[in-house]
């Protein structure tokens, strides 16, 4: 039996037991073959008990995450604590030597991006953040299609990110806490990653960092313009409000191409064809962002695969969402009064 | 009369013994010019330790079985479907090992072989087209898993002959899920029906449901028996089941078996009756209007939309693969939306947009 072996399994701890590990990760996890759940670690017993009794696991219940990094059978951690906690679960697992899934955003700042960063590869562990957005079948079919020139050549782009944040289940409430990690453009920084990973270097940025909502604690809208190298300039528009609406566009000299969230299909409009219906695309096949960012989390760890993430981008997304907050001062803003 | 073996108490540590007793009590005999296809349920990448598809120690289980016999051609197969090709399931299911260990021994993705259109006349198909190495088969092995279903109640051995369409997308024969199971009951019938119950899926399968260990083997030679002692099983009544109902009446069997082993009563725990009523209804709607109108059929998916949220406000929460955890907030706002659709579409028309 020991020459054929039927999957070699990726053994795996979750660190922080909370709603993005109850509402994401742990159903995809429970249909996927490739990973042993072997610790669940929280604080609260009473959480990692709720999650286990919930989707029917057999794994333990840790309170202590020393206990996960002393056990050499454990591959991997899921990273799913708030922002706050990051750098130093990260540099101690790491140091275990154990292989990273950290969920967005990955630092409070990008002095720790960078720390993180140095550590992971002294230790020679692979870090993939979860910018599940690039697995989003859409996305990565505009990706596909942006490096095969089907727009020729990029003008720019525009993304339009919607939510609804102040109703997420967490339960330390940290999206709505700046110390904590939280506020709109930090605790949603799919569309800037997506910008970076579609356009390249950015140049430069301006931006409005904005309270909205009139309860809210923290900053809930963002507008950012972001050059990017050859002439290629993204407007994004992030907000917590009651719509859900996700939509990118890219425009090229050739034509645009347009993801909705509510449609299945890409919309292209090519060049030239005036008045005419958009060209549907049919997007890449994807179960699910978070069920495919798994699957490439495990082969990064079976040594199949290199993160889709790599240091640079990480590195240039934490300095955007670190300048965009710098320069979010009102008096940058030009009044329009009779 | 038909024979069904039921074991209980299985391991994976006698699962070579329990199932070679199995087949020797129901007498299975191969001889060398025998070609053997075995059929798993592989649907979802819900793995066998969770309850969603089969264990793949007892397809090896069996194909030692068949080794001490015969040096015969197997074949292991499965479609694609909505979610998975049929290859990825091999995959990561942890299939790839059988046909590397055993000689002459293939994983075919019934998707990507040869087809041969048939002249059917059945229940639902005048034609069908059946991959080559279906037709070629001269003993069938059905191995399906024992779980609970939202729209067809239980999923085991007639449920799993689903997986001999050949096209991708099955979403249409849906609505005729029973005639479309006789006709290929009828086409392809299993020589041997086992169902692996060592992990069972209780609850709102055939994917999203909640593991059971149950350690339950059920073998049979006939795959309607079967079905209704794996449904007594799950303690749902045979008739109760729509597949099981519709062989009965269109006189496929008469439900009269053999036992041999008991039949130990497991509470699994079901859809809430308005839910499971509602998807009925739901698909029988469809089936009209499939029939009357083409428009109409979106009709049936609304009523599975809300047989979905009577499962959630019963259970609270219900996991799914793409959507992941929804909960009672979720879905009022769901349900909000959907309340509050046709009043959007009022004031627009009142606005003369």
């Amino acid at each position: 039996m020991n020459k054929y072996i039927r999957m070699k399994k990726t053994n795996i701890s979750l660190i922080g037991c909370g709603a993005v590990a109850e509402y994401y990760h742990l159903p995809v996890l429970q249909r996927m073959p490739e990973f042993n759940i072997k610790y669940l670690v929280d604080l609260d017993q009473n959480r990692s008990t709720y999650l286990k009794k919930l989707y029917r696991l057999e794994s333990e219940t840790v309170d202590d995450l020393d206990i996960v990094l002393k056990d050499d059978q454990v591959d991997a951690v899921l990273l799913l604590t708030p922002p706050k906690l990051h750098k130093d679960q990260i540099i101690e697992v790491a140091r275990a030597g154990k292989h990273i899934f950290c969920e967005k955003p990955l630092s409070m700042n990008n002095k720790e991006a960078k720390e993180i960063l140095q550590v992971c590869k002294q230790e020679n562990v692979n870090l993939l953040v979860g910018y599940q957005m690039r697995f989003d079948g859409k996305y990565s079919k505009i990706k596909e299609l942006i490096s095969k020139k089907m727009f020729g050549k990029i003008v720019g782009g525009h993304g339009l990110h919607f939510a609804n944040a102040f109703e997420w289940p967490s339960i330390t409430k940290f999206q709505t806490d700046r110390s904590q990690g939280g506020g709109a453009l930090f605790e949603m920084m799919h569309f800037v990653d997506l910008a970076t990973w579609f356009f390249g270097k950015a140049i430069s940025l301006q931006s409005q960092v904005l309270t909205r909502n009139k309860k809210s604690s923290v900053d809930d809208s963002a507008y950012l313009s972001i050059n990017f190298e050859n002439d290629v300039n993204v407007s994004l528009h992030i907000g917590w409000n009651k719509l859900t609406v996700n939509s990118f566009t890219v425009f090229g000299t050739e034509g645009y191409i347009r993801a909705l969230s509510d449609t299945k299909k890409l919309h292209f409009h090519a060049k030239d064809l005036l008045a005419q219906p958009p060209i549907l695309i049919r997007p890449n096949h994807s179960i699910s962002p978070f069920h495919d960012e798994l699957l490439h989390f495990h082969n990064i760890v079976q040594g199949k695969e290199k993160p889709i993430t790599t240091s640079d981008e990480i590195l240039q997304n934490s300095i955007i969402i670190e300048k965009s907050y710098d320069q979010q001062t009102e008096k940058s803003l030009i009044i329009l009064e009779e | 009369m038909s024979l069904v073996v039921v074991k209980t108490q299985v391991e994976i540590s006698n699962l070579d013994k329990q199932i070679s007793d199995s087949l020797n009590e129901l007498n299975f005999k191969i001889k060398d010019n025998d070609i053997i296809t075995i059929k798993p349920n592989l649907c979802d990448y819900r793995p066998s330790e969770q309850g969603g598809t089969t264990e793949p120690l007892i397809v090896e289980a069996i194909i030692k079985y068949i080794r001490t016999l015969s040096n015969c051609p197997i074949n292991i197969v499965e479609s694609d479907h909505a979610l998975a090709i049929a290859d990825d399931e091999f995959e990561r299911m942890g299939y790839l090992y059988l046909g590397e260990k055993y000689e002459n021994v293939k994983l075919i993705n019934l998707t990507k072989e040869k087809q041969h259109r048939l002249y059917l006349g059945g229940y639902y198909f005048d034609e069908f087209s059946a991959a080559e190495v279906l037709l070629k088969t001269t003993k069938f092995i059905n191995v399906a898993k024992l779980k609970t279903h939202t729209q067809t109640k239980i999923t085991c051995i007639l449920k799993n002959q689903f997986g001999l369409v050949s096209r991708r997308y099955k979403k249409r024969y849906h609505p005729f899920l029973s005639e479309v199971i006789l006709d290929l009951i009828r086409l392809f019938p299993p020589t041997i029906s086992i169902i692996d119950g060592l992990v069972a899926m209780e609850g709102s399968g055939p994917s999203d449901g909640d593991r059971k260990d149950s350690k339950i083997l059920i073998c049979g030679n006939n795959p309607v028996t079967t079905d209704c002692v794996a449904a007594q099983v799950m303690g749902i009544k045979p008739l109760t089941v729509p597949a099981i109902k519709l062989a009965r009446k269109k006189r496929l069997s008469n439900l009269q078996y053999n036992l041999v082993g008991t039949i130990p009563r497991l509470k699994f725990k079901q859809m809430p009756w308005y839910s499971y009523l509602m998807r009925r209804y739901g698909l029988n709607s469809h089936k009209r209007a499939a029939r009357k109108f083409e428009k109409k059929k979106k009709r049936s998916e609304f009523f599975s939309d809300v047989a979905a949220g009577f499962l959630v406000l019963k259970q609270g929460k219900y996991s799914t693969l793409q959507s992941g955890l929804i909960d009672r907030q979720i879905f009022f706002r769901v349900f909000k939306g959907m309340l509050k659709r046709p009043f959007v579409r009022m004031k627009l028309k009142i606005k003369g947009i």
